[in-house]
């Protein structure tokens, strides 16, 4: 069944869109990630133009991350005081985001920079997390007890001014570190098309060192409102949120978090890390090849101004 | 003094006959649709029109003489375009030169009922920039490019709306059912362009033009499509907020309807 999407200006199958949906959605639920970075390069490569990719999956990494979120609110599991903290700058980041986004598009590079960012930055954590994964895949091969070494430890981010108490993560830090990790991800976020939560929480666990009770819960909140003003911002700035396709691939995304997330029960914590870095990798490397290798194709046309 | 009377007798009797010839046959003709409406289930949409050719009203002729050719140019709205051509700067495939066309046609598509070197010569396909790949020049003379000397932008840009499917010849569209009526038809495809198309027949007869007619019909969405393009159009901070609470409400009804 053909469905029209009234902004991207063409026709999918409502099955393919709610499929593709459901499926990322299976993934996001299993390993605890927002997806975005997996649907946007899937909506790219079937067609719809990066814009309204970009724009439309903000709104679904917000839905998907909503009912996450609200779990771990249940339980108790997000920072709120570290989470205004990370979504301020997080909202100033998207701003930052949204507008390069716009000047890129009217220079024509906005697909090379979106390929770059996916390629620089799911190499690189894909990387990190397969060596980490392998790592502690390896040692369990031994037979060594490692201990949890993060908590407690403190590293030189700790010594920077400017320090405030946030008492759910225990933690006594200065504010300059939260805020860039903060805007950061809010432009990468708004720029890529992506939640950032496979950024956000290696980055607050490593560099913050938040606990692993909260860590989860407070980057899903700071997910949900960096993509919400990146979808408002879209809106705003290009008008090239599609609407019809981000409810298509809600609908697919929040039931498929479902299963996955059951799934997910049965994988051990190393092993759900190292597929998910594995599949991080394979996306890192599928835009290597766009860049990389000679295109079929040296020449593209697309329309100026709004929706091109 | 008689040659001259006779020079002017006759250059009015050659005037006479040839305006005569010239309006001696008219075009009637229809497009199934003025209005294509684009709805949430739309998959492209075909267009037919037909035409008869008869003697034209005051002319003494009671019936046309063919053998009679037609062609018909779609176009769709002009906008904006460029085209960027990759190249490889340090290991890396970039855009690099690029060439804009302003008020480009979206959509161009040529119907005639036969090959069109049986219709006409390629003299006056050019003259009249008829053909696909005509149309960048035309756009670059139009916007006054000082140097528009034919560059490879032009035909690669040709080639790409081809494959798009947005531009093309087709000479077997047009068919006549008799030595004066003729139906044809297109098929716009799902991703057709929005807003207001020209349809225009030419009716040839030995080579030349001797008829011209224009009609037009929009393509545009209707209903909650339209509602939608106009909402994300016209009050895009509210479409926004919208869009964050369909967002936030999914995901809200996922986590209670599973109970995660």
């Amino acid at each position: 069944m053909q469905i029209y999407l009234p902004i991207a200006e063409l026709s999918l199958n409502l099955f393919f869109l709610i499929g593709i949906g459901g499926a990322v959605g299976f993934l996001s639920g299993l390993f605890g990630i927002g997806g975005g970075f997996l649907l946007t390069p899937l909506l790219i490569f079937s067609g719809i133009p990066a814009p309204v990719a970009v724009a439309s999956v903000t709104g679904q990494v917000a839905a998907a991350s909503t009912s996450g979120a609200l779990s771990y609110f249940k339980r108790g599991g997000i920072d709120f005081h570290l989470a205004l903290y990370l979504v301020l700058s997080g909202i100033i980041g998207a701003f930052g985001g949204v507008a390069a986004f716009s000047a890129l598009r009217n220079a024509g590079h906005l697909d090379l920079v979106i390929s770059l960012g996916y390629l620089l930055f799911l190499g690189l954590v894909g990387l990190a997390m397969l060596i980490e994964a392998a790592r502690s895949l390896l040692r369990d091969l031994k037979g060594v007890k490692t201990p949890l070494k993060l908590p407690g430890q403190h590293n030189w981010v700790h010594g920077l001014p400017l320090r405030i108490r946030f008492k759910r993560s225990k933690l006594y830090v200065s504010v300059l570190p939260v805020l860039f990790i903060g805007s950061s991800i809010g432009f990468l976020g708004a720029l890529l098309g992506i939640g950032g939560g496979f950024i956000l929480v290696p980055a607050l666990i490593y560099i913050l060192r938040v606990p692993g009770n909260v860590v989860i819960g407070t980057s899903l909140v700071q997910v949900i409102a960096i993509m919400s003003a990146s979808t408002i911002l879209h809106s705003l700035d290009s008008q090239s949120v599609d609407i019809l396709l981000a409810f298509c691939l809600m609908v697919g995304g929040v039931v498929g978090a479902q299963f996955g997330a059951s799934a997910g029960k049965y994988l051990r914590g190393d092993q759900l890390r190292a597929l998910l870095a594995l599949i991080v990798l394979a996306v890192a490397i599928r835009f290597a090849i766009t860049l990389l290798i000679e295109p079929n194709d040296l020449f593209s046309t697309s329309l100026l101004g709004i929706g091109g | 003094m008689i040659k001259k009377y006779f020079f002017f007798l006759v250059s009015i009797i050659f005037l006479f006959t040839f305006t005569s010839l010239a309006n001696a046959q008219r075009l009637i003709n229809a497009l199934s649709d003025r209005q294509v409406s684009i709805d949430s289930s739309f998959d492209g949409k075909t267009i037919s029109f037909f035409g008869n050719i008869e003697p034209n009203i005051g002319s003494s002729e009671k019936y046309v003489d063919g053998p009679f050719h037609v062609i018909t140019i779609i176009t769709g709205p002009e906008l904006d375009r460029v085209v960027r051509k990759k190249a490889n700067q340090i290991g890396i495939w970039l855009n690099q030169t690029s060439q804009n066309y302003d008020k480009f046609p979206s959509f161009y598509w040529v119907l005639s009922d036969s090959n069109l070197e049986n219709i006409t010569s390629a003299k006056i396909l050019e003259q009249n920039s008829f053909l696909p790949k005509h149309q960048p020049q035309k756009a670059l003379k139009l916007q006054g490019e000082q140097n528009y000397i034919t560059s490879e932008f032009d035909q690669e840009l040709v080639r790409l709306m081809e494959e798009k499917g947005h531009f093309g010849i087709s000479t077997n569209a047009i068919n006549f059912h008799s030595d004066t009526f003729y139906s044809g038809s297109l098929a716009l495809p799902a991703d057709v362009p929005v807003g207001y198309f020209l349809t225009q027949t030419y009716l040839f007869k030995n080579g030349e033009i001797i008829f011209s007619k224009a009609e037009s019909f929009t393509v545009k969405k209707t209903g909650f499509e339209r509602f939608l393009g106009n909402f994300a159009n016209h009050s895009p901070l509210l479409y926004g907020i919208f869009c964050v609470i369909l967002a936030l409400f999914t995901g809200w009804l996922g986590g209670v309807a599973f109970r995660r």
